[in-house]
């Protein structure tokens, strides 16, 4: 549990975050979107990884990207892209300040658990959170113009973590 | 209140294809009682397993499916009378998919959990329960004496040997879990307690390791070769590791000796004969940036190597008491796998746990156990009820008693 970790507000040091920070901070984003999310499709939990795989690469190419199993495998499984992927998600949503408090909350609960991260997937699943809110409709409209943009400019900077920019 | 007046029923499951069915046992009266349909319970307790495993949702109380059995399909699985008027102490040995479901949280008709109001103890099997009782030290004392819960009674004091040790490996200073596991030590007598870490005691080159909270040490604490460290009461707050795929190596990381320092042979006894084998772990730690060199205490390796008189085990680390369940209705979990090298009871979370709850429930349950004299599961019943107040189920909930009620 690691009030005891490297101290201060994530945002402040996303680069020096360590693994486990960033893997913290990642499911504690993954946690906030769904809650959001609750009641659509897309926030839909604990889909097997080898489906998860499959709706991402789908979800990635319907962005313009290429999305083939090596790409997606990339994701998955290459612990430093993982972690880049999983910033540069947290980091855009984290520039609405309502989702930035909520999950700096969430990310401080999670870590005051006696719980050691749980593996790579996570960056994975929550690239194929973000790119299905994008297409939903959701009811609590807390989705606005601002969340839009952010998942526009983060699919840029995936481009260039894919090496495909 | 005289221990020998407790009243004390069994609820033993079997879960078929149709209905979830019982064995209701309370003193000598046997009654068979029908309960939930089971094609209306398997999605839904699946569903509620999950949630419970997704760490952040259950750090902020998000847990909208446990909620829902607590109040809803959880009082299928209990018999109307144990809800009207619950029992002192209740046993419950699950079966199938019962097993892992938090019944201790199944509201009463009093709108109270189950577990708040009368003493629950877990079993996966009556065997395993028949053993637990029949190793276990209390069932020795005079239970016709054992008085609680009386003013002026004279409390049943009993020195009982500590072992505990806390160490969040992720934490480069002020370890909140060593510090717990301190706290914890408080409350038994000085002289029979051996808490780690402990800078003071241990020489150079010794092993195991002395005073370290290594996994080393508590393989000798649960050794079977009449280790001068075997004790009553153990004690571990550490991280907690689930491995999903092969349960049996799910375990608890705890420090490590430095690398370089070569490590000794352990004997250890296997079918009668002695075995020689390098004291390391059977599995390697999860790749995680720790501040001090890590291993992982496996229910594997205690299995293998493993053998315990202890009266009670406190294992406080996530999940330690989650399980898969194996072949022939066994479930496989680190506290699972106490009770079945010898261990009268266990506590430990059902699901990942919080540090600070987790150390308010135990404090509230050793002021219980140790000072009032109360049986186990009694204290437990206490622990939660008074949690209940300040916290959610999730939290509240988490720690559960297994094996003997006493």
């Amino acid at each position: 549990m690691s009030e005891d970790g490297p101290h201060g507000d994530p945002w402040d040091r996303l680069d020096e975050l360590t693994d486990s920070e960033v893997h913290a901070l990642a499911e504690a984003t993954l946690s906030v979107l769904r809650e959001e999310a609750a009641g659509t499709t897309a926030a839909d939990a604990d889909i097997p990884p080898r489906l998860m795989r499959e709706q991402l690469a789908a979800a990635l190419t319907d962005e313009g990207l290429r999305a083939d199993s090596a790409v997606v495998n990339q994701i998955a499984s290459d612990g430093e892209v993982a972690r880049k992927v999983s910033l540069a998600i947290v980091a855009s949503i984290g520039r609405d300040t309502q989702f930035r408090q909520q999950i700096q909350e969430a990310y401080e609960a999670r870590r005051a658990m006696m719980v050691v991260d749980g593996g790579l997937l996570i960056g994975a699943a929550l690239l194929l959170l973000v790119t299905k809110l994008k297409r939903v409709q959701v009811e609590k409209g807390k989705f606005d113009v601002q969340f839009y943009q952010a998942t526009d400019t983060l699919i840029d900077r995936l481009r260039r973590i894919l090496g495909q920019g | 209140m005289r221990v020998a007046d407790v009243s004390a029923s069994g609820i033993i499951y079997s879960v078929h294809q149709e209905r979830v069915s019982a064995l209701l046992v309370s003193g000598d009266d046997r009654r068979a009682v029908r309960l939930g349909l089971t094609p209306d319970l398997v999605g839904a307790a699946d569903e509620l397993r999950a949630e419970l495993t997704r760490t952040v949702d259950v750090a902020m109380g998000r847990v909208p499916l446990l909620r829902e059995f607590m109040r809803g399909w959880g009082r299928t699985l209990l018999p109307p009378d144990i809800l009207a008027s619950p029992p002192d102490v209740l046993v419950i040995v699950p079966n199938a998919l019962i097993h892992d479901l938090p019944l201790h949280l199944v509201l009463t008709d009093a709108g109270r959990p189950l577990g708040a109001e009368c003493g629950i103890a877990y079993c996966s099997g009556m065997t395993l329960f028949a053993s637990c009782t029949r190793r276990n030290p209390a069932r020795s004392l005079d239970l016709t004496a054992w008085r609680f819960d009386e003013d002026g009674a004279q409390m049943l004091r009993r020195q009982l040997a500590l072992r505990a040790g806390g160490v969040d490996v992720l934490a480069a200073k002020d370890d909140k879990f060593a510090a717990l596991a301190a706290d914890l030590a408080g409350y038994f007598d000085d002289e029979r307690v051996t808490l780690v870490p402990d800078t003071d005691s241990g020489l150079p080159g010794q092993w195991p390791p002395q005073g370290q909270v290594h996994r080393s040490f508590f393989t000798s604490v649960f050794r079977g070769d009449g280790s001068d460290l075997r004790a009553d009461v153990v004690c571990i707050v550490a991280h907690g590791d689930l491995d999903q795929e092969r349960h049996q190596l799910s375990g608890l990381l705890l420090g490590a000796p430095h690398p370089g320092l070569i490590q000794m042979t352990e004997q250890f006894h296997l079918a009668g004969k002695r075995y020689r084998r390098t004291d390391m772990p059977l599995r390697i730690a999860p790749v995680v940036a720790t501040a001090v060199p890590t291993e992982v205490l496996t229910a594997a390796e205690l299995e293998l190597t493993g053998s315990s008189d202890a009266e009670l085990v406190c294992l406080l680390g996530c999940s330690a008491g989650s399980g898969r369940v194996l072949q022939a209705d066994e479930p496989a979990s680190m506290a699972e796998s106490f009770l079945r090298l010898g261990t009268a009871s266990v506590i430990a979370p059902m699901w990942d746990s919080h540090v600070s709850a987790c150390g308010e429930w135990m404090r509230c349950f050793l002021r219980a156990w140790i000072s009032d004299g109360k049986p186990k599961a009694i204290a437990a019943r206490d622990a939660t009820s008074l949690l209940m107040n300040d916290y959610g189920p999730e939290r509240a909930g988490v720690l559960t008693l297994r094996g003997d009620w006493l």
